[in-house]
């Protein structure tokens, strides 16, 4: 601003134009640049060329009331547009550049594009530029109506919202008294019972024994117990049956991997990328491992939580928990990234917005998504809550380096875990024994090749006229790594700069020319994208050093080989040189080879130019010896080499992980989500609504999610036990007390039992955050041991069971089906842990190759274990509502569709296994075919088959075998038999949980 | 915005008048959605001009100024540079010696409307009057897996429902036997499965693919379909017994909707095995018809066997069918001339095939065709004989119920580069093939994580240039 300057011009055109058509003062005070004797010209010009556009193309939004939705100012006042929107003044009188109009008009990329659905004639946008130019001599008046978006600026009551149900501080709540004795046992009971009786609901009774240990079994294990389990429970005499049941179980290994896969769903667990640049996760296991153990070993929860934010900055006494704190943290990559996206800060946000919104989800409930463009509409998130939580995971690193060797393709994260020292210096032994072999091999190889002289590109390079110098011939500085990648070039390979150093790395060819005179130079190089666009190359000649720059990015235009430099004066001999460097280079240098073709015609050229052959016969001989023995020597280097990577001590591990950027700085508020439109400043922090105590402060030098952690895992935060706890039942009734699980906000479900979810919390955190003592206070619960079974008139009046006057009959999940009909046919596989795509390519699945995937050995594996790929999940958990592994899912919807029943109907999964399962029951000899119905209806339904089910089943069998004209007798036993089998699987007794 | 506490009884009545209500109240319609048929045909927003969509994908992004987007002056500066600036995706390094490259092929006027399109379709030329050209398309995503993504589910970064999940969503299925969306030799890249995944839609509105883009489309087949170790009688007999007990279970449990929506869907399986089967059998139809398509030629055979099932289908009434020219083949950086058209001879005479089919059996005033890739291709050369992606303007054609006919919609510059006038938006494409279908893009919505969701975002706008009177 002028405001001197300004104020003498303003005096001036007040006095003039007032005489002059006498409009108001405000009419002209916008316009000082203007003289006055061009005022009328500017109001005409206007007038005639740019109001009408105004009108017709912009108006349609931009008039009226602004819209914070769609147009967020307005263009039918003077002052509406120099006053502009949020990403600054739509026309600065006199200033070009800061006329963000006339970025939009010219559909800028980087900007808006205005109007929207078609740019305005070269014409109009430069009568647009001119009246500028002119000041932008603008007669309407108005104000500039108040935007709604500045109303919503006085933000959110945070005391009041923290009312709301979720936000509340948590407290111990009274235990309520009831009447009956049965429910007056536990806390849990109290609350549910009182409930049940203010609704004026009568509950089932408990169930039997046999129906509890099969509910038990699928729920802690995801197993169904065997004929023994079943037996042994049935007929233990101990008053504490139950609680031993319950305590073994959760002592089994099985738990951890069936209540994991629990956590796995929010984690959006997988062993791909998926999206474009579907890359396998070769480390992804560790985090699923990780995550197991946890739940095995019954890590406290808030520890879990802080170590998946930030394990890499928590302290650690030993290699063992620094690398699960490491792993930990593979939470924060596992998302799918569209790693091939070009505008490389666009996707480091789009990872960053992910990160924040799984984090909210998973450990808050709370959707924080919709505050990347305006503050959220339900919900106490202001834009600014999810700014402060950008800058804490924009300065923590994800993306990272590039992969598939395309600068266009983003890697990410992984990090080496700690080692036992006599493994890494075994690892260092091998990895310099197998360098040593290798460099021998690759010299005994060129050179065999050089001898041989016969591949492709040697013959190329033999055929090319003039003077030639391969790269092998010339002098480098700086680390040039050899190639022969892309298949376009002269002689044994190629060399680059590994695109790194950049000014620290040269290439000299220096001819040794026949004669002195006037030669091509020509520059030889595999030319592609990715590489370097302009590389500096000097040529030293006659006439002195003549730098030029060469682009890399397409194959040279000569033979698809060559770029010319030019013609050059040299002298005869080794007095000129070409010197490439990488300087200033942005992509790779990529150098094959320098010609220099004659421009005059050279004395007896064939002479000199075409090189010596060895003729003598003695040297012939020694060549031929020499090859002899570079062959031989070959030979034992690769089998050196094989025999040396077949016992090669087992590779350093590495995870899945985050690490800090180095350069941790607050982010800004992205106007409406636009990464390139960055508004004020805001503080990393964490949300305000859930800070009920004074948040920590975070450290200027770190990313701040070692704060976060701290934050979320606080006993004060009031989400995050609330959230956990909720989805803790919710896995052992079908529903959670909030229906809602992943959505604490108002637009999700208020609690039913807000009372008993608050106790839960509370006790919860006061027992330690152990989830295996909350699963188990809940399970022996009246409450969790009542029957599944019908009743009218309580279904009458809760048909959706809110209140829990019985136990919901529950869908087995995908997992439980799979597992359960592979640990009755026998072919279970319970082996834990460990990589299960090691096998797979670089790219699980790729664009456009025809390789399928290879046979998975882990066929037999429990569910948990099975690959993971984006894009091709084992189609026996996506039948059955595997959720999608890009997702966040805490409550898996239970759908019914044909796909299920033709996947247990024709699936060689489930023939295969029920054909197993006959054989199995077949086996032995002894038993009679009663007994084999009765034994299958215990694994399978986990109960003995009624008299009628006994003859029905014979009956089928037996008919079966009759009616099979193609088998042999035991043959056609086992195929009737696994038809059987089927059924048994295919029931809807067998899919559900009782 | 409504109450969540209504009862059932309302909930269903709502869910009867209009899925807006089911779409609006999330978890809460879940019992609404148990009680009935999810796929239970739905009365849309209003009255439909289509019925069904065939989407003829042409994975990898073929030229628009090769195909259906006529430049004379592109061929007249052939060679030199472009005159304006180049898109971002194009490297820094090459934008000062970008050269214009004409197209390889001639363009001629076509039909009564006079379009003008190339002799790499010369067969589908043959129905210009039919065509609704939009020249302006343009779309986000520089990358294939970013606009194939972009394309199908409106989004280039996350996974969202594909445009086929919102359709099934929206009006349910004509019928009960076949799935009602089904996507005939997808892409397993790009995006694959995600391309017609439901996302956070109820899977029961995800597409069900047959084959894919490595299979041959004579061997293609839905997932366990057929049952090779067991004859129909048997398989027949053993579905017997297993819905006997299942009958007795869900007796015993008295009610359950749950348990009867698995019986329910034992019969239908069942009923699915032969119906599939035999609408896939293209031996049923005529000679005549199987030339049409082009199926007894080797060049033609595949994609001529994709746009004939998709027609069974269409006319079986299953809602939105894709057939894909997969696996990137449109994809020409380098050997333009060679590669479109190669894919031309694959998809040229199946399309017109498919058109003139429709046509005959009056599918056409119902059926709507869209053709287009994910992006178009850059009027300026990548090496010698090649184009780069180009997602600021392209073309893509519709054909059918509800869009005029011989109509050509926007434009891009001289060139063929960006879309110019009357810009169309993949969001707006979105936007008006769910008009066409009888839904507004803007209530067809889906609550998840807290938020309605919408194929179209907070974008689109529905493109009734185009529509008929």
């Amino acid at each position: 601003m002028r405001p001197f300057l300004n104020l003498s011009c303003l005096l001036l055109l007040v006095t003039a134009l007032n005489g002059f058509n006498g409009q108001s003062v405000d009419a002209q005070v916008q316009s000082p640049q203007v003289a006055p004797q061009n005022q009328q010209a500017g109001v005409e010009f206007f007038e005639n060329k740019i109001r009408p556009v105004l009108v017709e193309h912009c108006y349609d939004c931009h008039s009226g009331e602004p819209d914070p939705e769609n147009a967020s100012f307005v263009l039918d006042t003077r002052a509406g547009i120099q006053q502009g929107g949020d990403s600054g003044k739509a026309v600065v009188p006199g200033n070009l550049k800061q006329s963000l109009i006339l970025q939009a008009l010219e559909h800028d990329p980087e900007f808006y594009a205005m109007p929207p659905d078609e740019k305005l004639p070269a014409q109009v946008i430069a009568n647009f530029r001119k009246w500028i130019q002119m000041g932008a001599p603008d007669p309407r008046k108005g104000n500039v109506p108040s935007s709604p978006k500045q109303k919503t600026e006085l933000a959110f009551d945070f005391d009041k919202e923290r009312e709301f149900w979720s936000f509340r501080p948590l407290k111990t709540p009274m235990v309520p008294e009831v009447k009956s004795e049965a429910w007056s046992e536990s806390a849990i009971d109290r609350f549910v019972k009182a409930k049940l009786d203010e609704k004026k609901l009568t509950p089932v009774e408990i169930a039997d024994r046999r129906t509890l240990v099969r509910r038990v079994y699928f729920d802690l294990t995801g197993l169904p117990p065997s004929a023994d389990d079943i037996s042994k429970f049935v007929n233990d005499p101990s008053p504490q049956a139950y609680e031993h049941l319950i305590d073994r179980l959760l002592n089994s290994p099985l738990y951890g991997e069936t209540w994991g896969r629990h956590w796995l769903d929010l984690a959006r667990y997988a062993d791909s990328n998926g999206l474009d640049i579907n890359l396998t996760f070769y480390n992804a296991w560790r985090y699923r491992d990780y995550v197991i153990q946890a739940f095995n070993e019954d890590k406290p929860y808030n520890e879990f939580v802080r170590e998946q934010i930030a394990g890499d900055l928590l302290p650690y006494e030993n290699d063992d928990e620094r690398t699960r704190n490491i792993v930990a943290t593979g939470f924060l990559v596992m998302g799918a990234k569209m790693l091939s996206e070009r505008d490389k800060e666009k996707l480091r946000m789009d990872v960053v917005d992910e990160q924040i919104d799984v984090t909210g989800r998973a450990f808050m409930g709370m959707t924080l998504g919709c505050a990347r463009c305006h503050d959220h509409k339900f919900d106490p998130i202001p834009m600014t809550d999810y700014y402060a939580l950008a800058g804490i995971f924009r300065s923590t690193e994800t993306v990272h380096g590039n992969r598939l060797n395309n600068q266009f393709v983003s890697g990410w994260m992984t990090r080496p875990l700690p080692i036992k020292p006599e493994h890494a210096a075994a690892l260092k032994k091998h990895a310099a024994d197998l360098k040593t072999l290798e460099d021998k091999l690759k010299a005994d190889s060129d050179q065999f090749k050089q001898l041989n002289g016969d591949t492709k590109q040697q013959k190329r390079l033999k055929k090319l006229a003039g003077i030639v110098v391969d790269d092998t011939q010339a002098m480098k500085t700086g680390a040039w790594k050899e190639s022969v990648y892309s298949k376009n070039y002269l002689g044994v390979g190629y060399v680059h700069d590994m695109n790194e150093d950049q000014g620290k790395k040269t290439i000299r060819f220096t001819p040794d020319l026949p004669a002195a005179g006037k030669y091509e130079v020509r520059f030889a190089f595999a030319g592609s994208k990715g590489r370097a666009d302009r590389v500096p190359v000097t040529i030293h000649s006659l006439q002195g050093a003549k730098t030029v720059y060469v682009d890399q990015t397409h194959p040279g235009p000569i033979d698809g080989v060559f770029t010319s430099l030019g013609s050059f004066e040299f002298d005869a001999g080794n007095a000129g040189a070409v010197e490439v460097s990488n300087k200033g280079a942005s992509g790779y240098v990529v150098v094959d080879a320098m010609q220099f073709i004659p421009q005059f015609k050279l004395p007896k050229q064939n002479a000199v130019l075409v090189a010596k052959k060895p003729t003598a016969s003695s040297e012939q001989a020694a060549r031929v010896a020499k090859i002899k023995t570079l062959e031989a020597s070959i030979k034992t280097l690769t089998a050196q080499i094989k025999t040396l990577k077949a016992n090669s001590p087992p590779a350093a591990p590495m995870a899945l992980a985050v690490g800090e950027q180095p350069d941790p700085a607050d982010y800004r508020i992205a106007r409406r989500g636009n990464i390139h439109q960055l508004g004020d400043k805001v503080d990393r922090g964490f949300l305000t609504i859930a800070s009920i105590q004074e948040p920590p402060e975070v450290s200027p030098r770190q990313s701040g999610r070692l704060e976060l952690a701290n934050w979320l895992s606080q006993t004060q935060n009031p989400l995050t036990s609330r959230v956990i706890v909720n989805r803790v039942w919710k896995h052992l009734f079908g529903n959670g007390l909030v229906r809602s699980v992943d959505n604490f906000g108002h637009l999700g479900e208020q609690p039913t039992h807000s009372e008993l979810l608050d106790y839960l919390a509370q006790q919860f955190v006061s027992e330690g955050w152990s989830i295996k003592t909350l699963i188990r206070e809940i399970m022996v619960s009246r409450t969790y041991q009542l029957r599944s079974e019908f009743n009218a008139a309580q279904y009458q009046q809760d048909p959706g069971n809110h209140y829990i006057w019985r136990m919901n009959r529950r869908r087995l999940s995908a997992e439980s089906i799979r597992d359960a009909v592979l640990s009755i046919s026998g072919k279970i596989d319970l082996k834990q842990g460990g990589s299960s795509v090691a096998h797979y390519p670089e790219q699980a699945i790729s664009p456009n190759k025809n390789a399928k995937l290879k046979q998975n050995p882990s066929e037999f594996r429990r569910s948990v274990y099975l690959p993971i790929v984006r894009g091709n999940v084992p189609p026996s958990l996506t039948v059955f509502d595997f959720p999608a592994p890009e997702m966040l899912v805490g409550n898996r919807p239970v759908t019914t569709v044909p796909a299920q029943a033709l996947f247990m109907m024709n699936s060689p999964f489930v023939v295969g296994q029920a054909q197993a399962t006959a054989e199995r029951l077949l086996k032995d000899s002894s038993q009679t075919d009663r007994e084999r119905v009765s034994q299958v209806y215990l694994a399978c339904l986990g109960r003995d088959a009624t008299a009628t089910e006994q003859a029905e089943a014979l009956q089928y069998i037996d008919s079966l075998v009759k009616s099979d004209m193609n088998s042999d007798k035991a043959a056609a036993r086992v195929k009737a038999w696994a038809s059987y089998c089927q059924i048994l699987f295919a029931s809807t007794e067998f899919r559900f949980l009782n | 915005m409504q109450p969540l506490n209504l009862s059932r009884r309302q909930m269903l009545k709502s869910s009867a008048c209009g899925f807006g209500y089911l779409a609006m109240a999330g978890l809460s319609s879940e019992a609404a959605l148990k009680a009935q048929s999810p796929l239970l045909s739905k009365t849309p927003h209003f009255e439909p001009r289509a019925k069904r969509v065939i989407f003829l994908f042409m994975h990898g992004g073929p030229s628009q100024v090769d195909t259906f987007d006529y430049k004379p002056r592109l061929a007249k500066e052939d060679g030199k540079r472009l005159p304006f600036k180049a898109a971002k995706n194009i490297e820094k390094s090459s934008q000062a010696n970008l050269r214009l490259m004409k197209s390889p092929w001639k363009f001629k006027q076509r039909g009564e409307s006079g379009l003008w399109i190339s002799e790499l379709f010369d067969n589908v030329a043959d129905h210009a009057d039919d065509l609704c050209v939009i020249n302006s398309m343009h779309t986000n995503g520089q990358s294939h897996g970013q606009a194939v993504m972009k394309l199908h589910t409106g989004s280039d970064s996350l996974v969202r429902p594909s445009v086929g999940s919102w359709m099934v969503y929206g009006l349910g299925t004509e019928n009960n036997n076949l799935p009602g969306f089904i996507s005939i030799c997808p892409s397993r890249g790009h995006g694959g499965v995600r391309n017609f995944g439901s996302a956070f839609l109820p899977a029961v509105y995800q597409g069900t693919a047959i084959g894919d883009a490595d299979t041959a489309a004579k061997e293609a087949r839905i997932r366990f379909l057929a049952n090779d170790n067991s004859s129909e009688s048997q398989q027949r007999k053993q579905l017997g017994l297993l819905q006997a007990m299942n009958e007795r279970h869900l007796k015993q449990v008295k009610v359950d909707q749950e348990i009867e929506g698995v019986i329910n869907s034992y019969e239908l399986a069942f009923r699915m095995q032969s119906e599939v089967p035999t609408l896939m059998d293209l031996s049923a139809e005529t000679k005549e018809t199987q030339d049409l398509y082009g199926i007894n030629e080797k060049t033609t055979e595949n994609f001529g066997r994709q746009c004939l099932m998709a027609r069974r289908f269409a006319e079986a009434g299953v809602r939105y069918i894709e057939v894909a020219l997969g696996n990137n083949r449109w994809d020409q950086h380098s050997g333009l001339k060679k590669g479109h058209e190669r894919n031309s001879q694959m998809v040229d005479k199946p399309i017109a095939g498919l058109l003139a089919d429709l046509k005959q059996r009056g599918l056409l005033e119902d059926t709507l065709v869209v053709w287009g890739g994910e992006f178009g291709r850059t009027p300026i050369a990548q090496g010698t004989n090649g184009r780069d992606h180009n997602p600021q303007g392209y073309s893509m054609w519709l054909a059918g119920a509800g869009v005029k006919r011989g109509h050509v919609h926007g434009a891009t510059d001289e060139y063929g580069y960006y879309a110019t006038r009357d810009k169309v938006h993949i969001h707006d494409l979105h936007a008006t093939l769910l008009h066409l279908m009888g839904m507004d893009h803007k209530r067809l919505t889906y609550r998840y994580a807290g938020r309605d969701f919408r194929l179209t975002d907070v974008y689109g706008e529905v493109v009734h240039e185009i529509l008929t009177g």
